[in-house]
């Protein structure tokens, strides 16, 4: 046990273990819900550095994604991250580094325990994540934009530049957007049309006739 | 083995954490809202399920995006006016709803407000001013009548001219819930469009009306006409009912009575055949009692006809000898009678000059006391009168009784004096005979002296002057009791011919034969007469050429006696009035048509002796009427007498016509039928004159007469025709 107490404190694992006090504080903060999980501290450093360094923002996302990290909330894979290179290095530190004489070639072996431990943890991490992802779907409604490509069926008699209404069919309640189209056409109500660009600043839709397309 | 332990009851710590953490912060939501979840990024996020929210770094808001319905309601004298300026009352309903696109349900959150947006007040209030330019905009571009019948276009038109700025809201639709014109009590008149408007709806429905009054007062008049119909048909059907049940009755009754009738019929049918059988049987009994009774008597009256039968030819026989003998008595009494009548005439016609004269003076005379009389007896006639009258109707029912008795009376001495009559004209026709062969005899006698041998015939006729006018009178009242009696008679014989028709054809083809035998008999007996007369009459003409020669002068004495005598009466009657005269000259006409009657009822007695055997038979039938004392059967008669006795003159005087009857006189032909066969060629013959009264005899008994009477009448023709 003393062991372990001294490599609890002892280097490489005390780095990590005082990032486990944070995971350990941070979730004890979440679950008081003082802290939003979904929204880590990645969040955080963006909106501090809106300025325009969302390059940083982006390499992390791309790291988190391209080591399989995503799918849950960063504050979670970040903890599970601490938590398997604190055991990791903890196991290095007690069982391993007693056998290295010297200082700095303990100094040395625990940098390369630390590096070591940090790497084997993403692997396992995203193994770990992986059941856990459903977990976090959350559902947000879709944009304007994401309705170009679909059917849609025209509601109004005449669709021409000014005016004209169509209806999305969706699952649940039908999307009533608001379309147009150039004139000499042969849409008319009940028509069915596809949805070809979204003009944002009109919040228009410009459609042409199913047949036309096809 | 220490850090794995720590690192799992980190993780256990991580996991409980987490579980907890979801628990407590995860927010589901219902459907038709939106979670809008204000997170720490630039844009909430916007969920329609739910998420995980913590508090202090999370602020979430719920909205409401289920459909909205916005009501529009423009009525009464708020009401949408159309494009032809008519208001209508327009409840219309909007359907607005939040699309799920976050952008959208962000829009309206961020321009209405989550709160706002979910409460239905505050969205009225944000639109219904849109809504409602909107709606007046598209109202004033439409007809009222287009806003029923282009609702789709309405629909587009408030939607297009709401066009998209709903601040995220997206029109559904638009539903007129109520439309209608509004009424026009409710609008103002004095605003242009509503007069406008009340202008065409009073126009259109003044039309409406009427069509509409139309059709409904003639619906009126087809419901009651149909009614009418159906209570015409039910009528007719009870009235058929009626009918049908009365026949019936009538049938049954009918049926009924017939064959009551019939057993009635055949009970009295039965009974009549026995009635009948019974009857018929008596009726045969008793016709066979009738036929015995009846042949019994016929053949007692045959008998009895027969007995009385050969009486009456007994009777005939006998009295015909009686008159025959009669004749001869009273012919030698005339005779002796003449002789002493021409004595009394040659006194009388002195005495009657002397009366003449006294008779004028006598005549004057009464004239005079007639006057008196006369204007007297006018006095008193008129008083009489008046008390005649009323003694003559008392009388009168007193007279006719006595008459009715008188008449009996009467006719019973009608009768006898009618068989007197009878005797006496056989008499005077003797008489008469006797006469004209006397006149004959005279005539013969005063050939020469004819003035002479007419003086005698007057002197003789005025000598039977007496007696004829007794006779004449008496014959007068004899012939109209003939007439009743006659009439009585034909009566009588009437029935007695008719029974005996049978017995007197019989009889007058008995008596035509006898007759025409007794007249061949008394032809061939006349001229035996005739013949002996004719020497008679010689002898007699030299006896009378003596006698006569000796008479001359006894005559021609008396003759300038009498002329003087006549010239005294000359010179009387000169001395006489023309009254005086006229009334001697009638009276002497008188006399001549007197002794004329009388040669007339002589005539018409041997007529009628002739005719009393057709007038038998004939009056069955026949009106009879009774030939005058005078007319033309008279006057021909007279003529033919005139005629007769001229030709005797001619013949006795020419010895020509002596020589050409030679035959005649002497008896070997018969002057009579060659008299009658040339007199009546010239159409006057004897039989001709008889003819012209007999004629519608004949005609009546031919057309009127029973065969019987016919074949007599026939019968009676040939004998003449013979």
């Amino acid at each position: 046990m003393g062991n372990f107490m001294d490599a609890v404190v002892g280097y490489p694992t005390a780095i990590y273990t005082v990032l486990l006090g944070v995971v350990v504080i941070y979730w004890m903060l979440a679950v008081a819900g003082m802290v939003d999980i979904e929204h880590s501290g990645i969040d955080v450093d963006l909106q501090t550095h809106a300025d325009g360094d969302t390059s940083d923002v982006g390499q992390l996302a791309s790291y988190v994604v391209a080591f399989g990290l995503n799918g849950v909330p960063f504050s979670v894979a970040v903890s599970l991250l601490v938590l398997v290179s604190w055991t990791l290095s903890c196991l290095g530190g007690e069982w391993l580094l007693p056998l290295v004489p010297t200082l700095p070639l303990k100094i040395l072996a625990g940098t390369v325990l630390l590096v070591a431990s940090a790497a084997i943890s993403i692997p396992v991490t995203a193994v770990a994540i992986r059941p856990l992802r459903g977990l976090f779907v959350s559902h947000t409604a879709v944009s304007n934009a994401a309705l170009v490509g679909q059917a849609c069926r025209v509601v109004t008699g005449v669709v021409n530049e000014k005016d004209g209404r169509a209806e999305v069919a969706r699952r649940g309640a039908s999307l009533n957007i608001r379309v147009w189209a150039p004139t000499p056409n042969t849409l008319k109500r009940g028509s069915q049309a596809l949805i070809l660009e979204y003009d944002e600043v009109a919040g228009r839709y410009l459609i042409a006739a199913h047949d036309d397309i096809v | 083995m220490e850090p794995i332990i720590f690192a799992v009851v980190i993780l256990a710590v991580v996991i409980l954490g987490l579980f907890a953490m979801f628990a407590k912060f995860y927010r589901k939501i219902e459907q038709g809202h939106a979670l809008i979840v204000n997170t720490l990024r630039a844009e909430p996020e916007v969920t329609f399920t739910g998420r995980m929210v913590y508090p202090i770094i999370h602020k979430a808001e719920l909205m409401d995006i289920s459909v909205k319905t916005i009501e529009i309601d423009r009525s009464g004298n708020e009401g949408l006016i159309c494009r032809d300026n008519i208001r209508a009352d327009i409840k219309v309903k909007f359907f607005v709803r939040v699309n799920k696109t976050a952008d959208d349900v962000l829009k309206v959150a961020q321009g209405i407000g989550c709160a706002r947006a979910s409460n239905h007040e505050t969205l009225e209030e944000l639109f219904s001013a849109k809504f409602s330019e909107a709606l007046k905009t598209v109202g004033k571009s439409m007809d009222f009548v287009d806003l029923y019948q282009a609702r789709d276009g309405f629909r587009d038109q408030i939607i297009s001219q709401i066009g998209n700025d709903l601040s995220g809201y997206v029109l559904e639709d638009a539903a007129i819930d109520y439309l209608e014109q509004t009424p026009l009590s409710e609008l103002d008149t004095n605003n242009i469009l509503d007069a406008q408007g009340i202008k065409k709806i009073t126009e259109l429905t003044a039309v409406e009306h009427v069509r509409t009054n139309e059709l409904r007062r003639n619906e009126e008049m087809q419901i009651k006409k149909k009614n009418v119909e159906t209570q015409e048909a039910l009528l007719e059907l009870e009235r058929q009912q009626a009918d049908a049940t009365a026949r019936q009755q009538r049938e049954i009754a009918s049926v009924r009575a017939r064959e009551e009738a019939e057993t009635a019929k055949i009970q009295a049918e039965e009974r009549t055949k026995s009635e009948t059988a019974r009857l018929v049987s008596e009726q045969s009994i008793s016709v066979q009692q009738e036929n015995v009774q009846r042949e019994k008597e016929v053949a007692e009256n045959n008998r009895k006809r027969a007995v009385a039968i050969e009486e009456e030819k007994v009777t005939r026989a006998r009295d015909l000898e009686i008159v025959d003998r009669e004749k001869e008595v009273t012919l030698q009494r005339i005779e002796k009678d003449k002789a002493v009548e021409v004595q009394k005439k040659a006194i009388a016609d002195v005495i009657r000059e002397r009366i003449v004269v006294e008779r004028t003076v006598a005549e004057q005379e009464e004239a005079i006391k007639e006057l008196r009389v006369v204007a007297e007896a006018e006095r008193t006639k008129k008083s009489v009168v008046i008390m005649a009258e009323g003694q003559a109707d008392e009388k009168m029912v007193i007279d006719v009784k006595a008459a009715e008795t008188q008449e009996k009376r009467a006719r019973h001495k009608a009768a006898e004096e009618l068989t007197l009559a009878d005797a006496k004209l056989k008499v005077a026709e003797r008489d008469a005979e006797s006469k004209k062969r006397e006149a004959e005899g005279m005539e013969a006698i005063s050939a020469a002296p004819g003035l002479a041998a007419a003086k005698v015939q007057i002197a003789t006729a005025q000598a039977k002057l007496a007696t004829f006018e007794a006779e004449a009178s008496g014959k007068e009242k004899l012939g109209l009791a003939d007439v009743h009696v006659r009439q009585a008679d034909a009566d009588a014989i009437l029935k007695a011919g008719q029974a005996d028709a049978q017995v007197i054809e019989a009889r007058s083809q008995a008596e035509a034969a006898g007759m025409r035998a007794k007249f061949d008999a008394e032809a061939s007996g006349k001229e035996k007469l005739g013949l002996a007369e004719v020497n008679v009459r010689t002898a007699d003409a030299e006896a009378t050429l003596k006698s006569g020669q000796a008479d001359a002068q006894v005559i021609e004495a008396r003759f300038s006696a009498e002329a003087k005598g006549l010239a005294e009466k000359f010179e009387a009657m000169k001395a006489m009035s023309p009254d005086t005269r006229d009334h001697e000259e009638f009276r002497m006409r008188l006399e001549k048509s007197h002794i004329e009657t009388m040669k007339g009822i002589d005539a018409q007695t041997a007529i009628a002796k002739e005719q009393a055997e057709v007038l038998g038979t004939a009056l069955a039938n026949a009106k009879i009427d009774i030939v005058g004392g005078q007319g033309d059967y008279f006057d021909s008669f007279v003529r033919s007498l005139s005629v007769g006795k001229g030709i005797d003159g001619v013949i006795s005087k020419s010895n020509a016509l002596q020589v050409a009857f030679k035959d005649q006189l002497s008896g070997d032909r018969d002057v009579v039928k060659d008299l009658r066969d040339l007199v009546g060629a010239l159409g006057n013959s004897s039989g001709e004159i008889q003819n012209i009264s007999v004629a519608a005899l004949m005609s009546r008994i031919t057309s009127d007469g029973s065969e019987s009477q016919k074949t007599a009448l026939n019968n009676l023709i040939s004998t003449f025709r013979n």
